[in-house]
């Protein structure tokens, strides 16, 4: 008995000291969601982008993409898995041998991974037992910590890419310049396994505001990686000498990243993204769109200062016109919403028509405020958009953010409180005083606070890594949830840290399981996220 | 870097966001071979390392010309004012850039 109230003590302890790190002086259980550590068995492919420092390169972005093998009792098998990071411009690629895991009943977590050059742990939060989001938590808990990263995984059931049309959506860094890049495009693969890029192909590029438009993509190769069998690791070679390391996921699923190097020999481009297969029925024609609601969030920076912008957007599509326009956008801090009531009524929408899934939105509220995406559908409810909206800055004109996002169709409207009543996992990047980026986890239904959240923000003062803080999450559905007559849906997530912090995103409601976020409070932090349904 | 210098001046002017090639901030300095255009890339970098460039300041600056088409400039990797000094390229020649924000990914 003696031993036993001790166990039980050392155990209080041991919980204690695990939910103390964002100084939260309350302390909640996860919700019996129903994960466990079964729920993550298999090889899964994951992709991050974030923000390192050193004294000799300074701040930095870089680049991580790979696969590790999780055996569903906690360990990750010591073979077979494999990882690609650029990082101060260097391409490398390690060996992951061996780490472990621990997935609590709401689908949040620890995973740490072991290459040569050490271990790194991440924070990570299911939405299935086939996908979850994660942070990289490499620096511990103290204020020596000077790297984070925010990014995904996805179970892999395939090692070879299949032929076919793909969209895909790549941001980072210019191997050349070091500018803010962003690049959406298809590319058609002519054999599965490995082929070539065949006509077709096409890129719009926005290179630290410099616009390509439509460029032809086609006559590039791509192959597996004999070398690393089994990984679903390959390289392509598209045209202009774009080389990329990819990972396939699935089928219609896969990770690549820049791996270009310069005239010097080097790797600097961070750029990184995901490929989707394009799939049958995709929109040829505008006269598809018929009251077709989309939403979406794009992210990236200025192209005049260099600081964090992003914008959310929803809107109708009916043949070529557009309305029921709302646009919100936060610039360094500066939030705007776009009008400033009610909607804009009327825009336009193109296609291209020629099987790439190519067309533009475009809509104006008065002269000074033009706005125009170009986007890439994969299917007649998702693709990858890119803002190419021009502004006139000191008598030029030039695109005024280098930014790009997921596009989603609006399903399933209207929304209320009691559709979005499921748990959720939480993912959320951007910059306060630097990089932050967070993970967690909540059930909406619930009182608050209702779930739990890990951030890493390297520019905090002193404490850089917070874990297992309290997260009050509460999503109100404006209106029936769609914004179509300019009425806001928010999510407000509320950090019961030391100090207390309440964060504030407008929420683009794709659907009840996808939720695109924004922060939406002028003079704070600039950041994009989302919101995913959990599914045990 | 190899063909790195460090010049030496008062600032002329300094504009944080110019739209002339290449974009961002840009101080004008008088050296002792005349008027020179430096472009230091963000100006949130500098603003985030609290510098401010003030006619008048004198600067010393390490990078090397650059040439956008027909125009060039003077591509600083350090720029010291007094005792403050910021660094605005890695050693490859490459901006340093705030960090931007990262649209969801994975969002199916």
């Amino acid at each position: 008995m003696k031993r036993l109230l001790m166990a039980v003590a050392v155990l209080a302890v041991v919980w204690v000291a695990g939910c103390s790190g964002g100084g939260s002086t309350k302390i909640t259980p996860p919700p019996p969601v129903g994960f466990t550590n079964g729920s993550l068995k298999g090889t899964y492919v994951f992709s991050m982008t974030g923000t390192t420092a050193d004294p000799n390169f300074g701040t930095s972005s870089f680049s991580r993409v790979g696969v590790f093998i999780a055996d569903g009792g906690g360990n990750i098998q010591t073979t077979g898995g494999l990882e690609d990071q650029h990082q101060f411009g260097s391409n490398n690629t390690f060996a992951i041998n061996g780490g472990s895991y621990v997935i609590n009943s709401d689908g949040r977590g620890t995973l740490s991974l072991i290459n040569s050059g050490g271990t790194v742990q991440y924070s990570i939060a299911l939405t299935s037992s086939s996908s979850g989001y994660m942070v990289d938590m490499a620096g511990g808990t103290t204020a020596t910590d000077s790297e984070t990263a925010s990014g995904s995984f996805q179970l892999q059931t395939a090692t070879t890419i299949a032929a076919g049309t793909y969209i895909f959506d790549f941001s980072g860094l210019d191997p050349g310049s070091g500018n803010p890049t962003s690049l959406v495009g298809d590319f058609v693969a002519s054999a599965a396994g490995a082929g070539s890029f065949s006509p077709g192909s096409f890129v719009d590029i926005n290179d630290g505001g410099t616009l390509t438009t439509k460029a032809i993509l086609s006559g590039g190769t791509y192959a597996t990686d004999n070398t690393n069998p089994g990984t679903g690791r390959g390289f392509a070679t598209f045209a202009n000498n774009l080389d990329y390391v990819y990972y396939v996921i699935d089928s219609q699923h896969v990770q690549l990243m820049d791996i270009d190097p310069d005239a010097e020999g080097v790797a600097p481009g961070t750029n990184i993204g995901e490929a989707v297969a394009q799939q049958a029925g995709t929109p040829t024609l505008t006269s598809s769109f018929s009251n077709s609601s989309f939403v979406f969030v794009v992210g990236g920076s200025s192209t005049t200062n260099g600081a964090p912008h992003t914008r959310g957007v929803r809107l109708t599509a009916t043949g070529g016109a557009l309305s029921a326009i709302l646009l919100d956008d936060n610039n360094d801090g500066v939030v705007t919403s776009i009008p400033a009531t009610g909607v804009i009524g009327n825009g336009t929408v193109t296609l291209d028509g020629d099987g790439s899934g190519r067309g533009t939105f475009s809509f104006t509220e008065n002269a000074s405020n033009t706005f125009t995406f170009v986007f890439y559908l994969s299917s007649a409810t998702q693709g990858v958009i890119q803002d190419v909206s021009l502004v006139q800055f000191q008598g030029s004109t030039i695109p005024d953010e280098v930014a790009d996002g997921t596009l989603l169709a609006q399903t399933g409207a209207p929304f209320s409180s009691s559709s979005l009543a499921t748990n959720y996992a939480f993912s959320s990047s951007g910059v306060s005083s630097s990089e932050e980026d967070f993970v967690g986890q909540f059930a909406p239904a619930t009182a608050s606070p209702n779930g739990h959240v890990d951030f890493n923000e390297p520019g905090s003062a002193s404490q850089t890594v917070f874990l297992d803080v309290a997260l009050g999450g509460v999503i109100t559905v404006g209106g029936d949830g769609t914004g179509s007559t300019g009425t806001h849906s928010t999510f407000v997530a509320t950090i019961n840290g030391t100090p207390s912090t309440t964060i504030n995103y407008f929420a683009y409601i794709a659907n009840p399981t996808t939720i695109l976020l924004m922060t939406g409070q002028s003079n704070a932090r600039i950041a994009a996220g989302v919101l995913t349904a959990q599914t045990p | 870097m190899s063909r790195e210098t460090t010049l030496a001046g008062k600032v002329i002017s300094y504009t944080a966001e110019s739209s002339a090639p290449p974009v961002g901030a840009h101080v004008s300095i008088q050296t002792v071979y005349g008027p020179v255009d430096v472009h230091l890339g963000s100006a949130k970098l500098l603003e985030q390392n609290h510098m401010t460039l003030a006619a008048g300041d004198s600067v010393h600056v390490t990078g090397e010309v650059i040439y956008f088409g027909q125009v060039s400039t003077f591509a600083a990797r350090i720029i010291e004012n007094g005792s403050q000094s910021v660094t605005l390229r890695n050693t490859k020649g490459q901006l340093l850039q705030m960090p931007a924000v990262h649209a969801p990914r994975g969002a199916r």
